[in-house]
């Protein structure tokens, strides 16, 4: 590969003087950060176009004419300005010219090869040392990237705004109209266009697509169209071959001659006049796909730019998808809260039964603690007088009945008794606190060794077994479990009952074990139903009611009970309160 | 005004009345107790105008559930009014309802005893009431029941 052949760097001719070679250093740099300059001697005549002056070659080229054309500065420049700034420069540069002061003036110029470039014009006046003559010495500056650049960063900035106040429409929980109508003014503002939309496009078959506006906008739009659109931003737009035609599968579709008989400008009726537009498909990672048509742009839309949107296009894809998702949430929460009410509703409808029920129950059992208890106490007295006052008159047999029948009324004075206790841990209310289990089980052992001094019971506890539960409620349970102990044992040598808890991970079981008569496991789930009776009352008597009482008790607590037994071998009744005590 | 020691028994039951009756009858009281059959007798009883009329017993048995006028009711009256209001007053009945119990003290009864069904142990108790409240006990100063009066 040849070497390009470079040109000859100016400053470096040897045979060039110090000053010559000084020069070309100048106009090189000059050439090289695109500065031109020229120099005007003021001659004192009142025509100012006449006034000498000198080119710089660099000064030619930015305005590209020829330095072989006859060159008079303003006429010159004049022609080479773009018509609507030459006023504006003259205002500016001819009385700073007059008056001796420097001036900067900002405007276009069309080259002759039709290129419009930005231009900074500058100049000083100086006086010369030699003939002390005054001289205008500027400077011409082309600028046009720099110009550019600011308008693209101006252009990017109202798109950022753009963004941001559609963003905190959304987090304040403004409408998606509202959101939506932010970004379509930023990008009516970005690309002076006259109207346009954000829709969403719904539907996965083609044919089927439909378009659901999210905001449209527009000055062209008299009031009763702009209702009409309105009316879309509720309803959906069915797309069919519009998409297609529209391009909408193939990414940015731009139209600057939009022609009926193509179908390019087919429009939905009482549509204002469109004589350019560009729409733009956006889709979402998670689905969500929409829209942006823009039209009536004043220079049409170029190529390059969709790829200018691609921030808002993102940002209205999340919007839509934002929007989708809050309204699906909504919905859940809707159906929640009305979930919930109905929930309230029933618990409301299935208290207010179970109030009732229970005053009922309570009246009850009211009644049976009174009338069907006085009776008994009739009976009782009765065959009583009748031993004491006609005992002598009695043979032995009828005493015997007499005695019978009072040990009947006693045993169903303990059933109603039991029946009540039963009924009231079911009524009434728990007042849960810190209760020594082992302590409680120490005084009911007490009772049971003072009520039944014949037997001997070999009674094991730990020193304290904490639990927490209502301290009445719990002495039931102790109290009928430690009696059922005592009882079953009867008979054993030694007889042994335990009371101890084991901590499981969640919770801890507490339990009574005795080594008595036990039972067959096949009726375990009859223990806890009441009358339920697994032994005969000649072997155990009771009245079948107190393990029913004790399951309601724990049930209450919120825990569980439950037995472990083989006949003869003993039995174990194990019971949790509430995780967590 | 009668001036022997009386029990009053307030019993709608007649044979809960007869019960009692030959409970005393035993220990040989019977002839000092005086019967209102429901809570409006008793109120009468206690509270009548001609004094002559009016019932000033040592202590009053007093039922709960009674037809017309309950017991709690026949306390609350009997509290309310100046000339019963120091008359040792026994709830005797067959409730343990905790509630009866509460109610009975914060009216001002002086004692709550549970009728056993068991008549022996039944007769022991009003036996023992008997004893106590026409023998043991210090009543109310007449002077202090009349001087209320006027």
């Amino acid at each position: 590969m040849s070497q390009p052949e470079l040109p000859i760097l100016p400053t470096a001719d040897p045979s060039a003087s110090l000053l010559a070679r000084g020069e070309a250093a100048a106009a090189l740099a000059l050439r090289l950060v695109g500065i031109g300059t020229w120099e005007v001697l003021p001659d004192g005549t009142a025509d100012i176009d006449a006034w000498p002056m000198r080119w710089s070659m660099e000064t030619c080229r930015l305005l590209g004419i020829e330095p072989t054309e006859e060159l008079q500065w303003r006429g010159t420049l004049r022609r080479s300005i773009v018509a609507e700034d030459v006023m504006a420069r003259d205002a500016i540069a001819d009385p700073a010219w007059r008056q001796r002061r420097p001036y900067t003036a900002e405007y276009r110029v069309l080259r002759p090869d039709g290129v419009v470039r930005n231009i900074v014009e500058q100049a000083h006046v100086f006086c010369d040392p030699v003939d002390g003559t005054e001289r205008i010495f500027g400077i011409l500056q082309d600028i046009t990237d720099r110009r550019q650049a600011d308008q693209a960063l101006r252009g990017y900035n109202l798109l950022l705004r753009g963004i941001t106040r559609a963003q905190s429409r959304l987090i304040a929980g403004r409408s998606r109209q509202e959101t939506f109508g932010e970004l379509l003014t930023c990008l009516l503002n970005y690309t002076g266009s006259e109207f346009g939309f954000i829709g969403e496009r719904l539907g996965v078959y083609e044919r089927a697509e439909q378009l659901q506006l999210c905001a449209t906008a527009g000055t062209g739009w008299d009031t009763p169209i702009r209702d009409f659109y309105a009316g879309h931003e509720q309803s959906r737009i069915t797309l069919g071959d519009w998409a297609g035609v529209l391009g909408l599968k193939d990414g940015p579709f731009l139209c600057n001659t939009p022609d009926p008989a193509d179908g390019t400008c087919d429009l939905l009726p009482g549509h204002p006049p469109v004589n350019n537009y560009m729409l733009i498909p956006f889709a979402h990672d998670y689905g969500a796909r929409g829209v942006i048509g823009l039209a009536n742009a004043p220079s049409g839309y170029g190529p390059r730019l969709p790829g200018r949107l691609d921030a808002v296009l993102n940002t209205c894809a999340s919007l839509i998808w934002a929007y989708a998702a809050n309204e699906r949430r909504q919905r859940a929460e809707a159906e929640l809260v009305s979930l919930n009410a109905e929930l309230e509703q029933r618990i409301r409808r299935r208290t207010t039964e179970l109030e009732a029920a229970n005053g009922e129950l309570e009246s009850f059992s009211y009644s049976v603690s009174h009338d069907l208890r006085a009776p008994l106490r009739g009976i009782d007295g009765w065959s009583l007088a009748l031993i004491e006052d006609y005992g002598p008159r009695l043979p032995e047999q009828a005493q015997g009945y007499l005695r019978q029948v009072r040990e009947e009324v006693q045993q169903m004075g303990r059933l109603i008794e039991d029946l009540l206790e039963m009924s009231r841990v079911t009524r009434v209310d728990l007042a849960t606190r810190p209760v020594d289990l082992a302590a409680m089980a120490a005084r009911i052992v007490e009772g049971l060794c003072r009520q039944y001094p014949a037997r001997d019971v070999d009674f094991a506890s730990p020193a304290d077994l904490k639990a927490n539960g209502d301290p009445g409620l719990l002495r039931v349970v102790l109290q009928n479990l430690l009696d059922n102990a005592w009882k079953f044992t009867a008979g054993r040598s030694p007889a042994r009952v335990e009371l101890g808890a084991r901590a499981t991970l969640n919770e801890t079981v507490y339990y009574v074990a005795d080594n008595g008569a036990g039972f067959d496991m096949n009726y375990a789930g009859k223990l806890f139903s009441p009358f339920r009776r697994l032994h005969r009352q000649s072997e155990f008597p009771g009245t079948g009611v107190g393990l029913a009482t004790v399951q309601r008790i724990v049930r209450r607590h919120g825990g569980r009970i439950w037995a472990e037994s083989a006949p003869g071998k003993g039995a174990t009744f194990f019971f949790t309160l509430a995780s967590g005590t | 005004m009668n001036t022997e020691r009386t029990i009053l028994l307030v019993e709608d039951n007649p044979s809960d009345v007869e019960l009692t009756r030959r409970a005393l009858a035993r220990k040989q009281i019977s002839n000092s107790m005086v019967v209102a059959n429901d809570g409006e007798e008793a109120l009468e009883m206690l509270t009548a105008r001609e004094s002559h009329r009016r019932v000033c017993p040592a202590v009053i048995l007093l039922d709960l559930n009674l037809p017309k006028v309950s017991g709690l009711e026949v306390l609350r009256r009997l509290r309310a009014d100046a000339k019963t209001r120091l008359i040792p007053v026994v709830v005797l009945t067959t409730s343990n309802e905790e509630r009866d119990i509460t109610s009975s003290y914060a009216l001002g009864a002086n004692s709550y005893i549970r009728k056993s069904i068991d008549f022996v142990a039944f007769a022991d108790t009003i036996a023992q009431l008997g004893r106590y409240w026409l023998t043991i006990n210090e009543p109310p100063p007449a002077q202090a029941l009349n001087g209320v009066v006027n």
